[in-house]
């Protein structure tokens, strides 16, 4: 099912304050393509939850509306959406067994009892977990309980599936092979899924497309690679990635960037202040750029992650392989990969080229 | 516990045996002893099993102890019922909450004898407001609720729910609200109506507190006198609204009879005791974590 959503606002009183409102999700306008799963994704406070239950019906709109297809279901109750929902504390009921909990939606849309049973078998063999049915959620793992909540959001037969921070319960090794498993249960079922996280490595990973969140507003909407490769501003080009993006301040002069006295780039663009990006890995060694002292090398196997200071006081990170030997304490100089340099106007933040 | 903690653990228990001794075991082994005793105060002794023989045989313990079965039998479950009804309610409202939490504790924290003066008006069989309304309004006959063997207990039943709301319903409240709301987000996900949220979601959820509210409802009751002697008087046993601390109370003070007054409290005991362990046993099947 496509989900569409159309200036879409929610606004709060502030608790404290009410005469303060707080708008957590801010005229946004989103397309989800049938099937899809899409990742919104930006840090804790954004709004990325809110507009999650807003889809759901649990969250009143302050303004603009949501169609299911063609369906506007912006005043429809949360039943009546057909979405499954999981929340991040997952929410099992504690007094019901497994397959009572899965049974729960089931008996309340008024089932057949042989329809329920069959249909509690049939999910719990997607999510695997047909061996704890008769179990009470206390007696499950993280990892269990997880996919038992999203059994029981799937029983219904929903037309989106809603995930609310699903994974950040778990401990790093469980999250990844539930991310997953997330993933094979989506392509599996063919549901259109929103999954919502703060973890850009986990949304990278598992998604067909990200939506970037900052301050309620939708900032970036793209393939993975396209957002990583192609930030439409600075904090998209700051949160996608690890090590973080490097930034400068640099400048137009004779035609080209300048960073310090080291020239980066040709560039025919206007002249004055600019915000030069770089990633860890487009950084590498080269006569005549940036002298940087080495303070810290980290190695990780296949690479080393080196963090530089330049003359002015700032901070890099530069990734190398291996073999480049770089130590810690001595001055050395590197240079940027040209066309993986990111301009970014210094005021705005936008981003202007990549040279 | 190896020799040298419990050696450790004994200045500190100190402090607490000696209260425990004096104030409770003292008393308890007293009135033990003092029930076997076949005479009726305790300078001289003799002991015997006449004393439970007496009691068993006397009709105006039976009937305390019947009144005080139904008391108890009824009272409680209705005012849970009433209470979580309630409870319910006032966790439904956001505005004024507090104000009517406070209402509603009221009667808890205002003096029985107080309030029980109060009830007396309302049960007066001339000019008391429920016989105003049953006779005004519904053309029943007035009833001589508080002077009248065939309704005095209920008189004091419908009292003693009015005065066991008040704790019970704090008690719910505060336990309604301390469950996640998001049981109550994921209900609503599911389809669940308000009636099915209620028995299937918050019912279960708090069925710990309910246990623990029915275990001290229950024990309470077994032990009601206050009600009885506030709203009726001291001629509760004329009107059949005598019960078991009632009797006990009327051997102590009226008979003198410590010997019958202690074998009385010991049955009340064991039969708090018996309350109290199946209460544990209810408690223990209720907590859902198992």
């Amino acid at each position: 099912m496509r989900i569409r959503l159309e200036d879409v606002t929610v606004k709060f009183k502030d608790r404290r304050n009410p005469k303060n409102e707080v708008i957590a999700v801010n005229h946004v306008n989103l397309e989800v393509p049938e099937s899809k799963l899409i990742c919104l994704l930006g840090p804790s406070g954004c709004g990325k939850s809110t507009a999650l239950y807003a889809i759901s019906g649990l969250q009143e709109l302050t303004g603009g509306k949501i169609y299911f297809g063609d369906r506007d279901v912006t005043k429809l109750d949360t039943q009546e959406r057909k979405i499954g929902l999981v929340f991040q504390n997952y929410s099992l009921y504690p007094h019901m067994t497994v397959s009572q909990n899965i049974a729960f939606p089931l008996k309340n849309a008024k089932w057949k009892r042989k329809d329920i049973e069959d249909r509690i078998q049939e999910v719990a063999r997607i999510v695997q977990i047909s061996e704890l049915l008769e179990r009470k959620p206390a007696q499950l793992s993280g990892g269990q309980q997880q996919r038992v909540a999203i059994a029981r959001a799937l029983a219904k037969n929903p037309e989106i599936l809603l995930l609310d921070e699903p994974l950040s319960n778990l401990d790093a090794k469980l999250r990844r092979s539930t991310r997953e498993e997330i993933r094979r249960i989506q392509k599996t079922t063919g549901i259109t899924t929103i999954f919502v996280t703060h973890d850009q490595e986990e949304a990278m990973t598992i998604s067909d497309e990200i939506v970037i969140m900052e301050d309620g507003r939708f900032v970036q909407q793209g393939l993975p690679q396209e957002v990583y490769e192609q930030p439409a501003n600075l904090f998209v080009a700051g949160f996608i990635g690890s090590p973080t993006m490097n930034f400068f301040d640099g400048r137009f002069e004779d035609g080209a960037v300048m960073v310090g006295n080291y020239r980066v780039a040709a560039h025919s663009g206007a002249s004055g202040a600019v915000t030069v990006g770089v990633r860890p890995e487009s950084v590498r060694l080269k006569e005549d750029g940036l002298r940087v002292k080495v303070e810290i090398v980290e190695l990780l196997g296949r690479e080393r992650v080196c963090r530089l200071r330049t003359e002015t006081g700032e901070l890099l990170t530069m990734i190398t392989d291996i073999d480049t030997l770089v130590e810690e304490d001595t001055q050395i100089s590197v240079g940027f990969s040209p066309g993986k340099v990111y301009l970014f106007e210094a005021e705005s933040g936008e981003a202007l080229a990549r040279i | 516990m190896n020799d040298n903690s419990f050696k450790k653990a004994i200045p500190y228990l100190i402090p607490a045996i000696i209260v425990l001794t004096v104030f409770t075991f003292y008393p308890l082994f007293n009135a033990f002893v003092q029930s076997f005793n076949r005479l009726p105060n305790p300078d001289n002794y003799e002991l015997s099993l006449k004393t439970y023989q007496w009691l068993f045989k006397d009709t105006t313990f039976l009937t305390a102890v019947k009144n005080t079965l139904v008391y108890s039998l009824v009272t409680v479950p209705i005012s849970i019922a009433i209470s979580l009804m309630i409870a319910a309610l006032l966790t439904s409202i956001n505005r004024l909450r507090v104000f009517f939490q406070t209402v509603y504790f009221l009667p808890y924290v205002t003096s029985a004898v107080a309030v029980a003066f109060t009830w007396g008006y309302l049960f007066n069989a001339d000019y008391g407001l429920i016989n105003q309304i049953m006779h005004n309004v519904f053309n029943l006959p007035k009833i001589p609720w508080l002077r009248s063997p065939d309704y005095a207990m209920s008189a004091v039943m419908i009292f003693g729910i009015w005065r066991s709301l008040a704790f019970n319903v704090l008690i719910l409240t505060t336990g309604m609200l301390s469950i996640d709301p998001q049981y109550y987000k994921a209900a609503r996900v599911d389809g669940a109506n308000n009636a099915t949220t209620f028995f299937k979601i918050t019912l279960p959820l708090l069925a710990p507190v309910v246990s623990y509210v029915f275990t001290i409802g229950l024990i309470n009751a077994f032990k009601v006198f206050t009600e009885v002697y506030a709203l009726i008087g001291s001629s509760a046993r004329v009107y059949k609204a005598n019960t078991m601390v009632f009797y006990i109370f009327d051997q102590l003070w009226v008979y003198k009879d410590y010997s019958l007054a202690s074998a009385a409290a010991i049955i009340l005991l064991l039969i708090i005791l018996v309350l109290t362990a199946f209460s544990r046993w209810l408690s223990a099947k209720t907590d859902y974590m198992n």
